[in-house]
């Protein structure tokens, strides 16, 4: 395909901001970003406000475009707006069938361990976003979209898998977990997302259907961790028991109404104390191992989780 | 997945193509290599998650010379996870001399070279949770301080460490991965009392197992592997004898003999000249793990010099002595009854007690209780506390004054050997009678080895013992516990070996054995590294004949 229009759904988020800009470098594409805040454009692409959960926002934006993708976060819930988003999408596709990539998470697969491809079912069963992500998951293959499934999605400038666990590195408040982190830590590094669905968009050619994204094979988040500390300097790494563990679950509750009052007074997420939520907890003892045979089909050269983790300990003690 | 024998007894047989007898270093090691395979396994255990006394008194047994050899209940734990719930760990690789038959040890040599261990090594290293696999000091850290400064001998090197895991009992660490793994059953509370041939005695057909409440079962499998422990997959062996009547593997009377331990103890004084900094404590690398140098004699030296491997720390002087004059050390002595067992035993000298010395400990502790306290804070803080445990007491010493904790290599001796004892335990298995012995080689492995450090130390300061007291330290706390060498030995040889270089037991087919009774020599290292290691290299066999040979 070529001199096609692409609209990127959420624009504004960690991958989207990638893609969009990676999408505008491209000769032969016209790059449309959307997201809900206004001026969230950038140069080389056009940029529209609109909410991705309202029919009326998205349908002309679809109708003007070749392909699209949706990196939309939303919010969980029946009728939060990733559910409602994929509705949107699902009725866009029937209406007006054309290439749409969607970017879900591993999550959708629930509370389920071992080897996890494609055809493993959705159970959606850890919380609200797992709902949420099976159900439009469901309802967006059902119409022929592509599904990206990615694990964890690491990078230099990421905060949630990066930055965050980072800041715990450096504070020694995470590191070796033992048993509780055994979890396969299921890594995909956001520049590795980004080439996929540009390889789904204009290379390997549209192919519907769930890919799961994880590039760093049987590396458990201990592995991880000792790694990234390692390249942080925050060494020497520490070990950490199951009563230091505890203490962090019981801690999580009064650290998010910290967190939350945090917020309120304008505090920078980057500055405000870390908590490792049970749900967190819980996933770094997941045995969950992310089988991603369709995406390697697409030919991206994953990135070297070390050179990665080189290069992430490197931007963010720069900006420290 | 685990499952409950009680269960199991009155639901019949059980099959698997792969049949492990143990959850210790071996067998989980073993184990954890099939998770998520297609290969079924079945995992015996005798004990349960926690020590169950029942249980454990099945080890319970006789030893010739109670002075030279712990009890056959001690330094064995049978539970899930095996020893490794009370293991020290130590992690130290076998060196390249330990493979190779030597003129002057007799008995020695293993069919293979180190290279055929060492890419099984690094990922024993994980599993022990040692970090990476480094041993050269300049590769654990850099700097990594030097043990004396400016100590640069012919004879004696510094630059080997050896690394410490948390230590990771295998139970609680891997229970987990194992529950997951739908292709694998461990079976709690399922005591193996036979090896059952077939009529032509050259395959294994069943493995008898009974449960403390009397039920008996069958577990059948296409193969088998004894990880049991050093001293216990021998005495399955010699138990097992319908077909064969001196047991299985024993045609040649070899199981059970040349039984090991290490040589070890605690001996003379080290003098450094004061102007010379001393670290002979802990470093901790960048993983966080534990690292220590120690003395060790470099291949080429052991040969000119004829003994065998060996290994030295600087050390603190004998606890039990109050003549060291330090709090922290008398301290450990009053606190010798807390202390378990396997690491309490060089607290308690064979000496009577004596009030004056009981005394003189006190006012020890009294002279510094500042030191003292210092002390119980950090073993409290670095040691109970800490998921990795800071390994040993190390005593700081202002007058660079210190004695030499030493393990050394004892030679194969077919006469040091256990058997079966006629007393029986209550599923009616013949007990085990230890045997343990030393020989001449032994006691000049360690009196030559003093003399090259005495020579070596004499450019930093000096090093002074009683060249005629080396029998009595290197005996003066028996054998060292814990460490099962050699009773089901390998070889190239079936006259003289029990299991070939694949661990197979000679002449049994589909009969294997893994764990430290396999070693052929005994090397200055602690064995659990190398048992993980060499589970894992008989792993990749196993994984190999059965693709091969799906029938077998």
């Amino acid at each position: 395909m070529s001199g096609q229009r692409i609209l990127v759904l959420g624009s504004e988020g960690y991958v989207g901001s990638r893609l969009v800009r990676r999408l505008a470098a491209l000769d032969d594409v016209s790059a449309v970003g959307s997201g809900r805040s206004a001026g969230g454009g950038g140069p080389g692409y056009d940029y529209v406000r609109c909410d991705a959960a309202r029919l009326q926002a998205v349908e002309p934006l679809w109708r003007e475009a070749d392909a699209v993708v949706s990196c939309v976060r939303g919010s969980n819930g029946p009728n939060g707006s990733i559910v409602r988003n994929a509705r949107v999408l699902a009725h866009c596709l029937g209406q007006w069938p054309k290439p749409l990539v969607y970017l879900s998470s591993m999550a959708a697969y629930g509370d389920v361990e071992g080897e996890i491809d494609e055809m493993s079912p959705l159970k959606g069963d850890l919380g609200g976003y797992s709902r949420a992500k099976a159900q439009a998951d469901r309802l967006l293959e059902a119409e022929g979209a592509a599904v990206l499934r990615p694990g964890i999605i690491y990078g230099s400038d990421g905060w949630e898998w990066s930055g965050r666990f980072a800041r715990l590195l450096v504070s020694h408040r995470l590191g070796d977990l033992g048993a509780a982190g055994d979890g396969f830590c299921n890594l995909i590094h956001v520049d590795d997302v980004v080439s996929a669905v540009v390889k789904l968009l204009l290379e390997a050619g549209h192919h519907a259907g769930p890919y799961n994204l994880a590039s760093s094979g049987r590396m458990t988040w201990n592995e991880y961790f000792v790694a990234f500390a390692i390249a942080l300097g925050a060494v020497p790494v520490r070990r950490f028991g199951s009563r230091r563990l505890a203490l962090e679950f019981f801690a999580a509750y009064p650290l998010k109404v910290a967190d939350a009052l945090a917020g309120c007074f304008g505090v920078d997420k980057e500055r405000r104390l870390n908590r490792l939520s049970p749900n967190l907890i819980r996933l770094f003892g997941q045995r969950l191992l992310l089988v991603s045979n369709r995406a390697d089909g697409l030919g991206v050269a994953w990135t070297d989780v070390g050179d990665a983790l080189a290069a992430s300990a490197a931007a963010l003690q720069s900006g420290r | 997945m685990f499952v409950d024998v009680a269960n199991l007894a009155d639901s019949g047989d059980l099959n698997a193509d792969v049949c492990i007898v143990g959850a210790g270093a071996a067998g989980l090691a073993l184990a954890l290599e099939y998770c998520g395979s297609n290969t079924s396994v079945i995992v015996l255990e005798s004990g349960q998650f926690k020590l169950d006394k029942a249980a454990q008194s099945l080890y319970a047994g006789h030893v010739v010379d109670e002075a030279l050899h712990s009890p056959t209940d001690r330094y064995r734990q049978r539970q899930f996870g095996g020893s490794t719930s009370t293991w020290g760990g130590r992690c130290v690789p076998f060196d390249p001399i330990d493979f190779e038959a030597r003129d002057y040890i007799p008995h020695s040599g293993w069919p293979f070279g180190m290279e055929a261990l060492s890419p099984h090594y690094a990922r024993a290293n994980r599993i022990c949770e040692a970090g990476e696999y480094a041993y050269r000091a300049a590769d654990c850290r850099d700097p990594f301080p030097e043990m004396i400064a400016g100590f640069d001998a012919a004879d004696v090197i510094t630059e080997w460490v050896e690394r410490f895991s948390c230590p990771t009992d295998f139970g609680k660490r891997y229970a987990r991965r194992l529950e997951l793994a739908d292709n694998i059953t461990v079976v709690l509370g399922a005591n193996v009392t036979g090896i059952m041939l077939r009529a032509n005695g050259i395959a294994t057909d069943a493995l008898r197992v009974q449960t403390l409440e009397g039920a008996q079962f069958l577990v059948r499998a296409s193969v088998f592997v004894l990880a049991a422990g050093g001293l216990e997959n021998a005495r399955i062996m010699l138990a097992s004898n319908d077909v064969h009547e001196h047991g299985v593997g024993n045609a040649n009377d070899s199981v059970g003999r040349y039984y090991m331990c290490h040589l070890a103890g605690t001996m003379g004084e080290v003098t450094i000249d004061s102007d010379r900094h001393v670290h002979h404590g802990y470093v901790i690398t960048n993983e966080g793990i534990y690292c220590r140098r120690r003395f060790s004699l470099p291949a080429d030296v052991q040969r000119e010099h004829r003994v065998g491997n060996f290994v030295a720390r600087l050390h603190h002087p004998r606890i039990t002595d109050p003549a060291h004059r330090n709090s922290i050390l008398s301290l450990l002595y009053f606190g010798r009854w807390f202390i378990p067992y396997e690491y309490a035993r060089r607290l308690f000298d064979p000496a009577p007690l004596r009030l004056a010395d009981l005394s003189r400990h006190l006012m020890n502790v009294l002279s510094d209780p500042f030191m003292a306290v210092r002390f119980s804070w950090h073993l409290a803080r670095d040691r109970g506390l800490s998921e990795r445990k800071f390994p040993s007491v190390v005593i700081p010493s202002k007058a660079n004054r210190f004695s030499l904790d030493f393990h050394a290599e004892q030679v194969p001796n077919p006469d040091s050997r256990v058997t079966l004892s006629a007393d029986k335990d209550r599923l009616g298995m013949r007990r085990l009678s230890v045997d343990w012995r030393y020989t001449d080689e032994d006691i000049a492995t360690v009196a030559r080895s003093f003399s090259l450090l005495a020579k070596n130390l004499s450019s930093v300061g000096s090093l002074s013992y009683d060249p005629e007291a080396v029998e009595l330290e290197m005996t003066r706390y028996g054998a060292f516990g814990g460490h099962h060498i050699g009773t089901t030995r390998m070889g190239s040889d079936p006259k003289t070996s029990v299991v070939d270089s694949d661990c197979r037991v000679h002449g049994v087919q589909n009969l294997y054995v893994a764990g430290s009774s396999v070693f052929p020599t005994s090397s200055q290292a602690n064995p659990t590294l190398t048992i993980v290691a060499l589970a894992l290299r008989l792993a990749d066999h196993l994984k190999n004949r059965l693709a091969l040979d799906p029938a077998s």
